[in-house]
């Protein structure tokens, strides 16, 4: 009878039962996922085209792509605009927001929490579609917002047009702030009530107890929350799509809107897919200065 | 209607199956209202802005004239605003002869100046509507229904809108509209213009069923289905014997939309023109929101130049 210590049973069993257990997983990745990045990789060396003679006879034209990239001004405006709705909606918005909210809503009774919880966590669960229609209805020129404005004596604006980029930050927060609200009352509930109520007691203000004491120990959950919501961010496009389209002119547009013109509107997926790149380019360096920063 | 599967080789690659006009629709009554003729015929394009400022004087509340000018609305400011007034100008967007593209010509200023004057003079609708891609729906299932908008330069298609089934059924479009073809610039032959787009069945050369496509494409085109497709879903015609046929002339708007196409130009048939046709949507969009029609017009050169190569552009 062989052993079955803990020991025994990793050296005298076969030790590959752990990869067959992952086997699934292995190949799921590999399909889905490593398989595309990696065709996403070879393509975007090629003139791959949904029509024209490109999409006959594929030809490798080396960093053609990426030389044209370099060069095509729009790439600049979606990168700057890409950076400017990350920090706007993601870094600030939703981070601060979620944080407020969880912060709010520490020690309070369990209705009150539920029925807040509840509201937030609608707009998180609402489809991204769903909520860009909803939210174009609201900042529309004959939208819910203009009308409470005009009925207070203000003058109209008209959201979507004049400040496209703001609405959509707005739009994302509203669409995304439950998520790191979530992350940060589980944080919160971490933090020893012992420590927070010494500092009290010492003397500490609300402010100093939340500089000094609060922050320090959700400090990890906020810098994961902060590479999580980078990375979802970074890949928002229903929402931006269906609101402005990527306008007026190209003042929302962002990478994934820009690439998405390319490889679907010009038909362009060689050129598309090297844009893809850059983005995947830019997540990683983000997700290297999180981690980092999490050391 | 040939002309348009035709390709740059000479070559037919298709059979089309419907096609579509574009023209200036325009709510008779509103016309009436402000002294304008019921039976609107502009030779020009300055008539054609002589009557929107009527209109923008003798009724103020009304929208005098929507054209497709944003970047969200795509092929249709392309096609629908752009195209027909450049092509309108007798400057086309590619030289056949040469096989190149037209980047500079003083049709490009004249078309992007009649946007310029639109919008300098307020004729056109506010921009936070026509910019946005739902700006041909406002414009087709709302202002022209609800007679807020005096002109539209939009397709032959719109009517079917107004239909029964359509999505903003309007019974009295019939006596209310009008559908006047669009002048050239200065009136020069032909004397008007239109667009033509539409559909087209063919079949790929790596197909393996070659004989048989071709056998369903004669039966699927026939007269009878042929007709029955274009009357349902409000297209226009490319049969002769259709365009005769009561049932297909019986629809309002049939008769003179076919009639237009007698003028009929078409996209080139190229394959950067979806490229192309982009950055046509950009260089209107910036000038209806300001930029000079020089400045826009050096940006397309620009443009197209680094999209299609240096060696496939001229100036004209």
């Amino acid at each position: 009878m062989s052993s079955m210590t803990a020991e025994g049973y990793s050296r005298n069993r076969n030790s590959y039962t752990w990869l067959y257990f992952l086997l699934p997983s292995i190949v799921i990745m590999l399909v889905f996922f490593i398989t595309p990045v990696f065709l996403t990789f070879f393509y975007s060396f090629t003139n791959l085209a949904l029509t024209g003679e490109s999409a006959r006879e594929l030809k490798f034209v080396g960093f053609d792509n990426y030389i044209h990239m370099f060069k095509d001004p729009t790439v600049k405006i979606s990168i700057w605009n890409t950076l400017v709705f990350l920090f706007g909606s993601a870094v600030i918005g939703q981070q601060l927001l979620g944080l407020f909210i969880a912060l709010l809503m520490k020690r309070k009774n369990r209705p009150f929490r539920r029925v807040i919880g509840t509201i937030v966590l609608a707009g998180w669960v609402t489809p991204e579609i769903v909520c860009a229609l909803c939210l174009y209805s609201f900042f529309g020129d004959e939208g819910t917002l203009n009308s409470i404005i005009t009925s207070l004596g203000l003058p109209a604006v008209t959201w979507l047009y004049t400040v496209p980029m703001l609405t959509i930050i707005l739009a994302n927060i509203w669409h995304g702030t439950a998520f790191s609200m979530l992350v940060f009352q589980a944080a919160l509930d971490d933090v020893p009530s012992e420590v927070e109520e010494a500092a009290v007691v010492d003397g500490a203000s609300k402010w100093q107890v939340l500089i000094r004491i609060i922050i320090p120990y959700i400090k990890d959950s906020f810098m994961t929350n902060m590479m999580l919501i980078t990375l979802q961010t970074l890949g928002v496009f229903g929402l931006i799509y269906a609101m402005t389209g990527g306008g007026p002119g190209t003042s929302t547009t962002t990478l994934p809107i820009f690439m998405y013109n390319q490889a679907f509107v010009n038909y362009q997926l060689g050129y598309g897919t090297a844009i893809s790149l850059l983005l995947l380019l830019i997540g990683i360096v983000l997700s290297l200065f999180y981690t980092r920063s999490l050391k | 209607m040939k002309k348009g599967v035709t390709a740059s080789d000479g070559k037919v690659y298709g059979v089309p199956y419907n096609t579509d006009s574009r023209g200036l629709w325009y709510n008779k009554e509103i016309f009436k209202q402000v002294g304008l003729p019921e039976e609107w015929t502009p030779k020009n394009w300055e008539e054609v802005l002589d009557a929107a400022r009527t209109i923008k004087e003798k009724a103020p509340d009304i929208v005098p004239i929507w054209m497709n000018m944003g970047k969200a609305t795509g092929e249709a400011t392309s096609m629908q605003t752009y195209e027909m007034l450049l092509y309108g100008t007798g400057e086309r967007l590619y030289d056949d002869a040469s096989g190149k593209w037209i980047i500079e010509s003083q049709g490009i200023l004249d078309a992007l100046g009649f946007i310029e004057t639109v919008n300098k003079e307020k004729l056109g609708p506010p921009l936070s509507k026509v910019l946005n891609g739902q700006a041909g729906n406002t414009a087709s299932r709302e202002y022209l229904p609800q007679g807020k908008l005096a002109i539209s330069l939009d397709g032959s298609w719109i009517t079917g809108n107004y239909l029964e089934t359509g999505a903003s059924p309007w019974p009295e479009y019939k006596d209310v509209l009008g559908f006047a073809p669009m002048p050239t610039s200065q009136g020069q032959a032909p004397g008007s213009i239109t667009l033509a787009g539409g559909w087209a069945l063919s079949i790929p050369s790596n197909a393996k069923h070659k004989d048989e496509a071709w056998e369903f494409i004669k039966y699927a085109l026939n007269k009878e289905n042929s007709k029955k497709l274009v009357t349902s879903s409000g297209n226009i015609t490319v049969r002769a014997d259709v365009a005769k046929d009561p049932e297909y002339t019986q629809m309002p708007f049939n008769e003179i939309a076919t009639e237009y196409l007698q003028n009929a130009e078409f996209r080139p048939a190229q394959e950067k023109y979806p490229e192309v046709s982009t950055q046509i949507q950009t260089m209107v969009e910036s000038v209806a929101t300001g930029t000079s029609p020089a400045e826009a017009a050096q940006k397309y050169a620009q443009d197209v130049t680094r999209i299609v190569g240096e060696d496939a552009v001229i100036r004209k």
